[in-house]
């Protein structure tokens, strides 16, 4: 007698669906590496520019309003 | 420890009296000297983006046991897009953005796409700046892959029509009137006022006003 997996595997191929397998299989790694190249062709379509922070400027610092808090 | 930022909410049946000496019990308890204001304000901190740049921060997790796999099957993906300093008015702009695209997101990347088994889109609001964070894990697909497919739902979000808005205008409106149902509400709501430094403890109806 098949196993209940066997059969719901079988199911699935017949119906041509998509498994989901928990490792990360060649073609996984292939999509994701094509994925790249697409993200970086969307940034230069909307002049995103990819970017490293290399002098980071913090929010407010310059004219910096911190509360004078009253002691109690 | 040597020093140290006290604060606290006293909020229920007590005078400003009553509340001041809590306050004082718990502060003569603690020996510290009080941090600076510059010290605090590096502390909480965030730091700029700027406009029209990508940062990207990717990392390898190893798995720590199990035999066969080196890599861990897992992946995850946080989008954070900054929305600059908080306003009432660009809050409420980033709060209704969010409500807009969340069912959207969840139809597309999770039920159709099923890209993972999280996907969130919320609001955030740290250090009195605001953002908006779309968040994957999957068991299946890369980070860059997860990234490409947020893209591309970015790319073909729907136009929402006035009524869809006002639709969720009038929702967020009436989580805010929500009445308090007991005093540790209450006084989580103070608390954030104190967490987020803006001390504006009208801040409800003022956000109501904004939306």
């Amino acid at each position: 007698m098949a196993k209940v997996s066997e059969l719901l595997l079988n199911e699935a191929k017949r119906l041509n669906v998509k498994i989901h397998t928990p490792n990360p299989s060649e073609e996984a790694e292939k999509e994701n590496a094509q994925a790249k190249q697409s993200n970086q062709a969307f940034y230069a379509k909307y002049a995103i520019e990819e970017a490293e922070i290399v002098d980071p400027k913090i929010f407010g610092m310059q004219n910096a309003k911190y509360p004078k808090r009253k002691n109690i | 420890m040597k020093t140290l930022n006290f604060r606290a909410v006293v909020c229920g049946h007590i005078t400003q009296e009553g509340a001041q000496s809590i306050c004082e019990i718990i502060r003569n308890s603690l020996r510290h000297m009080e941090l600076s204001d510059d010290d605090l304000y590096y502390s909480k901190n965030l730091t700029k983006l700027p406009i029209k740049t990508v940062h990207t921060y990717q990392e390898k997790s190893q798995l720590p046991h199990g035999e066969g796999s080196k890599i861990n099957p897992n992946s995850a993906i946080q989008c954070y897009f900054q929305g600059g300093e908080k306003t009432y008015a660009k809050s409420a702009l980033f709060q209704v953005l969010v409500e807009l695209i969340r069912e959207p997101a969840f139809n597309t990347l999770r039920t159709q796409e099923q890209l993972g088994y999280i996907v969130k889109v919320t609001y955030s609001s740290s250090a009195k700046v605001i953002g908006l964070n779309i968040k994957i894990q999957s068991a299946r697909y890369g980070a860059d892959y997860l990234e490409h497919r947020i893209n591309n739902f970015i790319e073909n979000l729907p136009n929402f029509s006035e009524e869809q808005v006002e639709n969720i205008k009038r929702s967020l409106i009436k989580e805010y009137e929500q009445v308090i149902t007991n005093i540790g509400q209450e006084g989580l709501r103070f608390w954030s006022q104190l967490e987020d430094d803006c001390f504006e403890f009208d801040s409800i109806p003022r956000a109501i006003r904004a939306i």
